[in-house]
């Protein structure tokens, strides 16, 4: 990984903006859109945090949100499951399409929308309840009561989440006594407890040892053979490691977006090129 | 032994600084103290007075019958605590509720707010005084109602600020991890919010019953008391500090010691009742998430 670091060093110093600003986006890779922003703008009361941005983001795979810490990774998350909706202030302009519908539409159930877009937070937030009716509880609030069918569906979530066999013994204890590793595997185990098609997360490694990262990052690759997932990331590495996808945002603009492997090899955008090889962020 | 040649290099710079540290530490050990000694004589003087008096008449008989009793007050203060309850607790607690989680920024909230502070800063005699004008009056009898209603102003305010404080402990992690799942609001507020503040909300309305239990002065304007044995809220109605007020002032020693009596068997009531919420949400403080 290191040797691609030194390749790119050589290229930051004939990169010029203008010229490459075209290929800046290479959205043809795109094929299956799952997600498509149009001149999303965010702003915070008066203030803008997110000026403009233009991506896709390709059906079930993994897209990872890089760039330095400020630059409105986790705003542009937010707006994806309008969770920005909780914040008073926060207004957001353009155009979100999911599976082709528009979220901030009048027409969009919030509820619905967040129902199908899971998102796991930085923080692992476990409720102060069982470990079984955390999981549980993604199902309760959207009407599914069967005994069997909420026991079949914890079970199932917390086996695909890699959970199942450290805590199948102590299913009706505190999730609040797991640690912090396992408490955000039971997160995402809650998050795709209701099936959703998209996955949202940020950072949520950020928090963890090296080998609860390992598990989750095997855990985000396994997932998005069936959903579509979009991590923020502070770990180059990890990006590199579980993303197809890599758009590298800047003082709230999308810099520059494609395959993973472009990005940290040939990024086109001398910020980008800075960012990746380490120079700032 | 090594010679020491330099002075001790630890030794203290600053001699003001630990004494005025000892002094404070001092002062406070001291009030507490005071305070400790003060509240067991109270309440010894309390239990010295009271207990003569204490036997089975007391709670088994009425306050005209011989030996005397004040079973009718025991349970007129327990039915009038509760109906002064079942009313201000519900209102307290959704008046909590809207301010934290609907309130907006707006005049409707002010005013609010403006109410509560009022309410809550009255001097209970008036409130009385209000129930008076405006149900008894009316009515042209004293009765248990206006008696709950004139609690139920008091308790309000101190159930409303206290769920407001409690829900305001909840992070916000919490909520976003209910609504990141497609909570409702309610659904995140009943099942995730309220959960996690219930038992500082629980301190709160035990606070608000102890308060209102010990409460005279608007009884005595609404409920007025009674010697008889009536649980019928549309009549004047029996109340433990009724009864002590007017025993109190007795010349006669007996009444005086029935008054006292009352005093320890409300004072008791209410510790256990407090108690028994205590025990009711024991262990489950809210944990950070
Ligand atoms: N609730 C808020 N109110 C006001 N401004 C906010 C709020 N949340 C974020 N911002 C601002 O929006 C900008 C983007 O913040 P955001 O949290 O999206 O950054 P980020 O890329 O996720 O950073 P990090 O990597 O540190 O998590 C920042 O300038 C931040 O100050
Ligand atoms: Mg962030």
């Amino acid at each position: 990984m290191d040797s691609r670091f030194a390749v790119n060093r050589q290229v930051g110093a004939v990169v010029n903006t203008q010229d490459l600003s075209e290929n800046a986006h290479d959205n043809h890779h795109i094929r299956r859109p799952a997600i498509q922003m149009r001149g999303v703008e965010v702003y915070y009361g008066k203030g803008r945090a997110v000026h403009g941005v233009d991506l896709d983001v390709n059906s079930r795979q993994v897209t990872a949100f890089i760039g330095p810490s400020g630059c409105g990774k986790s705003t542009i998350l937010r707006c994806m499951n309008r969770m920005n909706d909780l914040i008073r202030g926060c207004r957001v302009r353009g155009s979100i399409q999911i599976h082709g519908a528009d979220i901030y539409d009048r027409r969009t159930d919030v509820m619905e929308l967040r129902k199908r877009t899971g998102m796991v937070f930085q923080k692992p937030n476990p409720f102060p309840k069982t470990i079984f009716e955390n999981v549980a509880y993604p199902l309760r609030i959207h009407g599914i009561r069967g005994r069997t069918q909420v026991a079949d569906k914890v079970h199932q979530s917390l086996r695909m989440a890699g959970l199942w066999d450290e805590v199948k013994d102590r299913l009706h204890t505190s999730a609040l006594a797991l640690s912090g590793g396992q408490q955000q595997r039971l997160c995402i185990a809650r998050a795709i407890a209701i099936d959703p098609d998209v996955l949202l997360m940020d950072e949520p490694c950020s928090a963890l040892d090296p080998i609860a990262t390992k598990t989750i990052e095997g855990l985000i690759s396994d997932l998005s053979r069936t959903l579509t997932v979009v991590v923020v990331t502070h770990n180059m590495h990890q990006a590199m490691r579980v993303a197809h996808q890599t758009a590298f945002f800047f003082m709230g603009n999308l810099v520059e977006s494609g395959p993973t492997d472009r990005i940290f090899n040939n990024p086109t955008q001398p910020q980008t090129l800075a960012y990746v090889t380490g120079q700032f962020g | 032994m090594p010679e020491m040649t330099e002075p001790f290099p630890f030794r203290s710079q600053n001699l003001l600084r630990r004494y005025i540290s000892r002094a404070f530490a001092g002062a406070c050990m001291l009030a507490t103290l005071l305070a400790l000694t003060i509240m067991f004589v109270v309440v010894g003087y309390m239990i010295l007075k009271g207990v003569g008096s204490l036997n089975i008449a007391f709670f088994h008989n009425l306050p005209l019958q011989t030996p005397m009793g004040m079973r009718n007050c025991i349970i007129g203060t327990a039915i009038l605590i509760g109906l002064a309850g079942t009313i201000g607790v519900p209102v307290g607690m959704l008046c909590g509720i809207y301010l934290h989680e609907y309130a907006t920024k707006g005049w409707f909230t002010v005013i609010i707010r403006l109410v509560m502070d009022v309410l809550a800063g009255t001097p209970t005699i008036i409130l009385g005084v209000v129930c008076y004008e405006l149900i008894v009056v009316p009515q042209k009898h004293f009765s248990g109602w206006a008696g709950a209603i004139a609690l139920a102003l008091i308790m309000i305010p101190i159930v409303a600020r206290a769920t407001e404080e409690m829900l305001r402990l909840v992070p916000l992690a919490a909520r976003e991890a209910s609504a990141g799942l497609g909570a409702s609001p309610a659904q995140t507020l009943l099942r995730v919010v309220l959960p996690a503040a219930k038992s500082g909300i629980a301190t709160g309305i035990m606070l608000a019953v102890a308060r209102v239990a010990g409460e005279t002065a608007p009884l005595l304007f609404t409920a007025l008391g009674n010697s008889n044995e009536v649980y019928n809220p549309n009549k004047p109605y029996p109340s433990l500090t009724i009864q002590i007020y007017n025993y109190s002032q007795s010349a006669d020693p007996a009444w005086r010691h029935q008054a006292w009596t009352a005093v320890l068997v409300l004072v008791t009531m209410i510790l256990i009742f407090s108690a028994a919420v205590r025990f009711a949400i024991r262990g489950k403080k809210f944990s950070q998430i």
